[in-house]
């Protein structure tokens, strides 16, 4: 090798080797890896539960079939029922909700990121209020919709401008269902929204201002393409955290049993997880009930993970239309 | 390859003010025929010869009630080349985008003194900064483009500004593109992001991006600063070239680079100018002593 004595400043021989002991970094990532492993275990251990108890359940009659089945004595008859309206439902619903949460959603985050002043009474009003609603237990929301939506809103079109006796929109329907829906998932649209807008480099606004661009032109044709895929991620949250979601609706829209589809956006509707909910704790037969129990939740998880991919894949078109310029 | 490119011999008056009503004053300062100064081999050496675009008068910015820039009177030539130098820190990117109103989109800046552009205070109430952006562009240190095509970051200022169809703005965006030397390195990939480009073709789109609109004044802030030697060398020559067409500011820490490029230096020390002067009488005998002491790296 060489012949350079191998010793540091004080004299002493250099020593840069050490016994292969097992070091704390080994230790630790070890552990943290099995913590984290655990999740992994526990997310296994409910899908496979719930599946090996739904699997039976799961046939064409009962994805397909139609919920409206009635036994002899023209009772609900859970038992041979299908879930197509309640999946109908649930679509319905969630895509309502959608409609609804977005563009309010959306331009609130705008205004608070773009134009408020960040120090004015007016936005820390409108952050706490965004702040506080995130932090409301579902129930409440499902109150305050029967209470302000169906009950003023509703009734108040009903008496001032229907002017009918017999109830049309003062009544439980999807649409009020949907705006329950929409005031609690709205925190999460303006919070992705606000972020995504934050995270657009100031030198890109910059470069666009320099050049005599407006304010709102920067923001139509700069900031916003830029913002786009966080916007829908946003979106993407606000479905998950509202499908499914039955303390809201059992108040403000979903139907116990009905014979019909939804016709209009004041009729109510069957639902999934209101449905499993029901089949949960009316049931009187419950070992007959636990595999259509099951079964519908696993199609409610299905149709779940099915409205995320349909948001994940508009996300990345709209991320693709946006490098597509790449060769 | 200049020989080809139209130049702005009488630059149009340019009318800034948002409202149609006052007519502004009118513009006194003679147009320059170029061709004949850049064959002098000596820009003239003092700054009473070139008629000014910009009279900056007692300037003065505030960030809260912090000074930034105090009591800033400089007259910026017209054609030439002008090169603010000092110290980190003091104020001179802030003096710069003063020039073009920049500083309104900080909310805690407050401007006092008065700007001159073609003799219209730009800080007049009647003024609108958009239409101003128009015509004092800007180059930033790190270079911008926008994650679209290469075309469409030429294009964007001509589409905002309503400059021209589809056809005159290919025609614009291939002059802007040739320009800055960019046209035969780009026009296979016209469509391509612009991000795929190295440092220094950014800049140079940049800087396209920003004549692509015909301004008059170009401002940099320190346009090469974040580039390689051989980039930074071809953004030089560029802008001994683009001195034919436009009137630039140039921030820079470079030294050598002010020497080089700059007709004029401005050098600033704790947000005052304390000696604007030929770049040859700054560099060679500066008048005070602070600005010696920079020069020759005494401090800084
Ligand atoms: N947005 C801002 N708010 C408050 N102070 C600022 C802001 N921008 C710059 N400053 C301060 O103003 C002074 C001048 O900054 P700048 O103009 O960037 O200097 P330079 O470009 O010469 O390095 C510095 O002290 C800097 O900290
Ligand atoms: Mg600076």
């Amino acid at each position: 090798m060489n012949s350079i004595p191998q010793s540091d400043v004080s004299g002493q021989p250099l020593d840069l080797t050490s016994a292969p002991t097992l070091s704390q970094t080994t230790l630790f990532t070890a552990l943290f890896r099995s913590v984290a492993f655990f999740l992994v275990g526990v997310v296994a251990l409910l899908v496979a539960y719930i599946f090996s108890q739904g699997f039976h359940g799961l046939n064409p009659a009962f994805l397909f079939g139609s919920a409206t089945s009635q036994d002899s004595s023209g009772m609900f008859d859970v038992h041979n029922a299908g879930v197509f309206e309640m999946v109908f439902g649930t679509i319905l619903l969630v895509f309502l909700m959608t409609v609804l949460v977005m563009p309010v959603g959306v331009i609130s985050g705008i205004y608070l990121n773009e134009f408020s002043d960040p120090n004015a009474w007016t936005t820390r009003i409108i952050r706490s209020a965004v702040n506080n609603l995130a932090g409301v237990p579902s129930i409440i929301f499902g109150l305050f919709g029967l209470g302000f939506f169906v009950y003023f809103i509703g009734g108040s079109i009903d008496d001032y401008v229907l002017h009918t006796a017999s109830p049309v929109f003062g009544k439980p329907a999807v649409i009020w269902a949907a705006l329950t829906l929409a005031v609690l998932t709205m925190p999460v649209v303006v919070v992705s929204t606000e972020q995504a807008l934050r995270s657009v480099p100031l030198p890109l606004r910059d470069a666009a201002l320099g050049l005599g661009a407006t304010k709102l032109q920067t923001l139509r044709q700069i900031v916003l393409p830029q913002a786009a895929p966080g916007i829908i991620t946003g979106g993407i949250l606000a479905v998950s955290r509202g499908a499914g979601e039955v303390a809201p609706i059992m108040f403000t829209g979903a139907a116990y049993y009905l014979a019909h589809l939804p016709q209009s956006i004041t009729d109510q509707f069957m639902e999934l997880g209101y449905h499993i909910y029901i089949l949960a704790t009316q049931s009187p037969n419950v070992d007959r009930t636990r595999p259509l129990l099951f079964a519908t939740v696993v199609v409610l998880l299905l149709l779940t993970f099915l409205l995320n991919l349909i948001a994940i894949l508009v996300r990345a078109w709209t991320r693709h239309r946006m490098r597509s310029y790449r060769a | 390859m200049t020989n080809a490119l139209p130049t702005i011999a009488h630059p149009p008056r340019v009318r800034i003010a948002s409202p149609p009503g006052i007519a502004p004053a009118v513009n006194v300062s003679a147009p320059i025929s170029h061709q004949v100064e850049s064959l002098e081999a000596e820009p003239a050496a003092e700054p009473v010869a070139v008629p000014p675009i910009i009279q900056v008068q007692d300037l003065s910015l505030l960030y809260g009630n912090v000074a930034a820039v105090q009591h800033v009177t400089l007259d910026i030539p017209r054609y030439r080349v002008t090169a603010l130098i000092g110290p980190s820190g003091c104020g001179k990117s802030t003096f710069l985008r003063c020039l073009n109103r920049m500083n309104d989109f900080i909310p805690n800046a407050r401007t006092s003194g008065r700007v001159l552009f073609q003799n219209q205070d730009i800080y007049a109430r009647e003024i609108n900064p958009i239409r101003l952006r128009r015509y004092i562009g800007m180059v930033f240190q790190r270079s911008n483009p926008f994650p679209q095509s290469i075309y469409d970051n030429v294009a964007f200022g001509l589409r905002l500004h309503k400059m021209g169809r589809a056809e005159t703005i290919h025609d614009q965006v291939e002059l802007a593109l040739r320009k800055v030397g960019l046209w035969d390195e780009v026009k296979d990939r016209l469509n391509q992001n612009a991000v795929t480009l190295s440092g220094g073709q950014q800049q140079r789109l940049c800087i396209a991006r920003a004549i692509a609109i015909k301004p008059q004044v170009l401002l940099m802030d320190e346009p090469a600063s974040a580039l390689d030697p051989i980039a930074t060398a071809k953004i030089e020559e560029l802008i001994l070239q683009l001195k034919e067409d436009y009137t630039i500011v140039i921030v820079t820490h470079n030294l050598q680079q002010a020497g080089r490029c700059s007709d004029y230096t401005a050098f600033f020390y704790m947000g005052q100018l304390i000696e604007f002067d030929a770049t040859e009488n700054i560099f060679g005998q500066p008048a005070a002593e602070a600005t010696e002491a920079y020069i020759n790296g005494r401090f800084g």
